[in-house]
């Protein structure tokens, strides 16, 4: 409240007396009081006093109390500003007059003295309190203005909405437009928040419940904000809920931010390159991935050589011009599998998790190295620092992504050393083992297009009828130098490179060529067993593949069994079980090899195409003991439950055959009956065996 | 014939408008009180003419501009009379207003003889 003594109000009354007699009494209480002698007077006056309060006489001379309230309304910015009619005429048309002129109030003549100052100081206290009120308008409106805060109101008697100015202002909208339909403000959401707004809304609607959200609006120009969304279900004394408040506040501003602080805090300053940080965090999140499919993570660490030397020659700028020219060389090798990083002053770190074997990890060195070749230009110096690497690959050289960068860093020491400018495996059995897995891996390539790869096949026998069912199709590499190379030496090699894809495709080939010759010269017609490795099915289109070769061979696809490990089968449940069913809707069947190794139970097998379960060898050499054999029996009692057939691998004795039969396991494969053999043996060894029984085959 | 309005049911003084008017202005009542009593006889010689020659809107301004003043002391019967002149003169029947200015002349000289008595 303002004190009477800094009050102001203008008396404007014609009549001397009555003028004297408002302001003497008002005077007494301590009010300034400027006086009028009729309307002209108090609108000249009202400029020079701006008075709290205005009591007005109607009828004077030069100008009545009607017009000079309608003057001093246009003048005055305080809507509120009382302004007191003191007259006789209360017939209704004068009031009507006098309201529309801009009156607040009337007190009516002759003046009721008692109430009089009551009647004034009330006047004065609403307009304090509208004063008060409008300033916290005022205040709110620019708060909110400045928090980019629109607010709206859902009525749930008739639901329809008001919405603030700034909301309007927030949504680009034109300032006379507003949102009367909450569907409205729904519709500005972005497309992939419209249904969780929607919930939310339904949600506070129906069941009362508040809610806090952020998502992202389009607003009328196109601008895409980020807001936070804040609604408070509103309810009357009895509880019943009336109406939804929501507050809308744009927080674009504030992800930005967050956006530079999260850059400020994962990359170099420098050289805008991922830091130390990211860069670990990301080879972290890689091994723990390529723990999951078996891949690798190779870290290089790489330090531009003596370049302390040159910071204390050249200076430090001339030293920050190098790393930035040197990051810039290096963002040409990025791509979707390489991570390079500014790992700390002068020395950069790349990951890759494209592992395509060691000729690629070295080929990616000889890059790197590669791009030293050229001169940095400093200022007007041409300046030849070389660089030196150390290479780590998880999980050959390391088992974990901190262990992985050490031993990165370590290799990078030791090629800094006797002048650097090369690069250096993290321990020597890597460098050993790189150099002859290069020499491997290129044989390899040579050795797929010259055809040195061949499918053996080893029989799988019907042991009750004596007849051969099938072949299981086994890679080997007939070297030129090395002779017969067994597929442990080469499978492993081939899945980390990636050339298990050629080599098998190779095999695939020649085995269904064979099987089809089998059936057109009228030596049986058997089904052909082909492994799969996890590689064809995550980075390949096998299926395509195997359907491509079975047009190009003529096989039946009814002749084909598709043999997976166990542990594929594990791992990769989905996408592998996707593809099993492509090749069981065109005829195949589905086995699993090496069972009981795989640490899978046969209810998690259930839930793949399986025909046929493969008991791997290590139970079947000690079947006629209490070890393991028991499990192999488990197997055999087990698949014939859950209507799966049985092959037993690695039958080398009569007395396994025996027990297998005894338990209900007629299929077998194993020396007893054959070891793996080359194509042109097996049709001898098929019309030998036709004459024979299972046991005579053996004996003889 | 337009009837008079003499008021005479009413007190020529309310003393519950009077009394607290003059705790509320104090000493400056006196002075007011006399300004009033000294300047309404020239004011009333002014109606006298006015009725005299017909004039209908000195009688209009001048009987409204008494009135509020005379009703603000508390002269109530005095009050009353301007207000009927007041009323005649807007309605512009102001055939009896010079009995109606006679009448009001009459409450002045009594009100003056009770304040001089009091």
């Amino acid at each position: 409240m303002i004190p009477n003594d800094q009050t102001n109000i203008l008396v404007v009354d014609d009549d001397h007396v009555t003028r004297h007699m408002v302001s003497q009494i008002l005077k007494n209480s301590g009010y300034n009081i400027f006086e009028a002698v009729n309307g002209a007077d108090a609108v000249k006056l009202y400029d020079e006093v701006s008075p709290h309060i205005i009591l007005m006489d109607v009828m004077m001379p030069v100008m009545d109390g009607y017009d000079a309230c309608s003057k001093i309304r246009e003048k005055s910015t305080f809507l509120e500003l009382p302004i007191i009619m003191l007259t006789g005429l209360d017939d209704v048309e004068s009031v009507r007059s006098a309201l529309n002129a801009g009156a607040t109030d009337f007190i009516s003549k002759p003046i009721n003295w008692v109430l009089f100052e009551q009647r004034v100081q009330y006047a004065l206290n609403a307009r304090a309190m509208h004063e008060e009120l409008t300033n916290k308008q005022v205040m709110l409106t620019q708060a909110q203005k400045i928090a980019k805060l629109g607010s709206w109101e859902l009525s749930l008697d008739n639901n329809t909405m008001s919405c603030s100015e700034e909301l309007v202002s927030l949504l680009r909208l034109d300032p006379k437009d507003s949102l009367t339909r909450l569907d409205a403000l729904v519709d500005f959401s972005h497309p992939r928040d419209k249904e969780t707004v929607r919930t939310h809304i339904v949600d506070a609607m129906i069941n009362g419940i508040g809610y806090k959200i952020e998502h992202r609006l389009i607003c009328k120009d196109k601008t895409e904000l980020y807001v936070v969304q804040h609604a408070e279900l509103i309810s009357d004394r009895d509880g019943n809920p009336i109406k939804i408040i929501g507050t809308i506040q744009d927080i674009t501003e504030l992800k930005s931010t967050k956006a530079i602080i999260h850059h400020q805090n994962y990359y170099d300053v420098l050289t805008d390159l991922p830091n130390r940080r990211l860069f670990t965090e990301k080879v972290t999140q890689n091994v723990i991935h390529s723990a999951n499919d078996n891949s690798s993570v190779i870290i290089y660490m790489l330090t531009l050589d003596n370049i302390r030397n040159l910071s204390e020659s050249l200076g430090y700028k001339a030293t920050e011009s190098i790393l930035i020219a040197f990051s810039i060389r290096l963002k040409e090798l990025e791509s979707d599998a390489i991570v390079i990083s500014r790992f700390n002053d002068s020395t950069f770190a790349i990951m890759s998790s494209d592992f395509d074997g060691f000729a690629h990890v070295t080929e990616l060195a000889e890059l790197v190295l590669e791009l030293t070749n050229e001169p940095f230009h400093i200022d007007t110096h041409d300046i030849f620092i070389s660089v030196s690497i150390g290479i780590s690959i998880y999980p050959i050289d390391n088992n974990s992504a901190e262990t992985t960068i050490l031993g990165a860093e370590n290799a990078m020491l030791n090629a800094s050393k006797d002048g650097g400018g090369r690069y250096l495996f993290y321990s020597e059995h890597s460098n050993k083992q790189a150099q002859e897995r290069l020499e491997i891996e290129n044989d390899m390539r040579r050795g797929i297009e010259l055809g040195e790869f061949i499918p053996y096949f080893q029989a799988q026998v019907d042991a009750t009828s004596g007849e051969i069912t099938g072949f299981e199709a086994l890679a080997r590499w007939e070297h030129p130098t090395k002779g017969l190379i067994p597929p442990f030496k080469f499978i492993g090699i081939a899945e980390q490179t990636g050339l298990i894809i050629p080599l098998s495709r190779s095999i695939f080939k020649q085995a269904f060529m064979h099987t089809k010759k089998w059936s057109d010269d009228g030596i049986g017609f058997f089904k052909i067993g082909i492994n799969l490795s996890i590689k064809q099915f995550l980075d390949h289109d096998v299926f395509a593949e195997i359907r491509e070769l079975i047009t190009e061979s003529g096989i039946s696809p009814e002749q084909i069994d598709i043999e997976i490990t166990e542990s594929i089968a594990v791992k990769n449940t989905g996408q592998v079980i996707a593809v099993l069913h492509q090749f069981k809707e065109m005829g195949m069947s589905i086995s699993i090899d090496d069972f009981g190794t795989g640490y899978s139970s046969l209810s998690h097998i259930q839930n793949f195409p399986i025909d046929k379960i493969k008991i791997d060898r290590s139970f079947v050499v000690d079947i006629e003991g209490t070890g393991k054999g028991v499990i192999a029996k488990t197997i055999i009692a087990m698949s014939a439950s859950l209507g799966m057939n049985v092959i037993a691998e690695g039958v080398e004795t009569d007395a396994q055959l025996a027990m297998l039969i005894a338990h209900g396991c007629n299929n077998v494969q194993g020396y007893f009956f054959s070891k793996p053999i080359p194509a042109d043996e097996t049709t001898d060894f098929i019309l030998e065996f036709h004459n024979k029984t299972p046991l005579q085959t053996k004996n003889n | 014939m337009t009837e008079q309005y003499p008021f005479t049911d009413l007190p020529s003084l309310d003393e519950n408008i009077m009394q607290p008017l003059k705790e509320l202005l104090g000493d400056a009542f006196d002075k007011l009180v006399t300004d009033y009593l000294t300047s309404f006889p020239d004011k009333l010689a002014e109606l006298k003419l006015a009725a005299q020659s017909d004039d209908v809107k000195t009688l209009l301004q001048i009987s409204h501009t008494l009135k509020s003043s005379s009703g603000s002391f508390g002269f109530i019967r005095l009050y009353k009379r301007l207000e009927h002149l007041e009323y005649q003169a807007r309605n512009n029947d102001i055939a009896n207003s010079t009995g109606q200015v006679s009448l009001i002349d009459q409450e002045f000289n009594d009100i003056l003889n009770h304040l001089d008595n009091s």
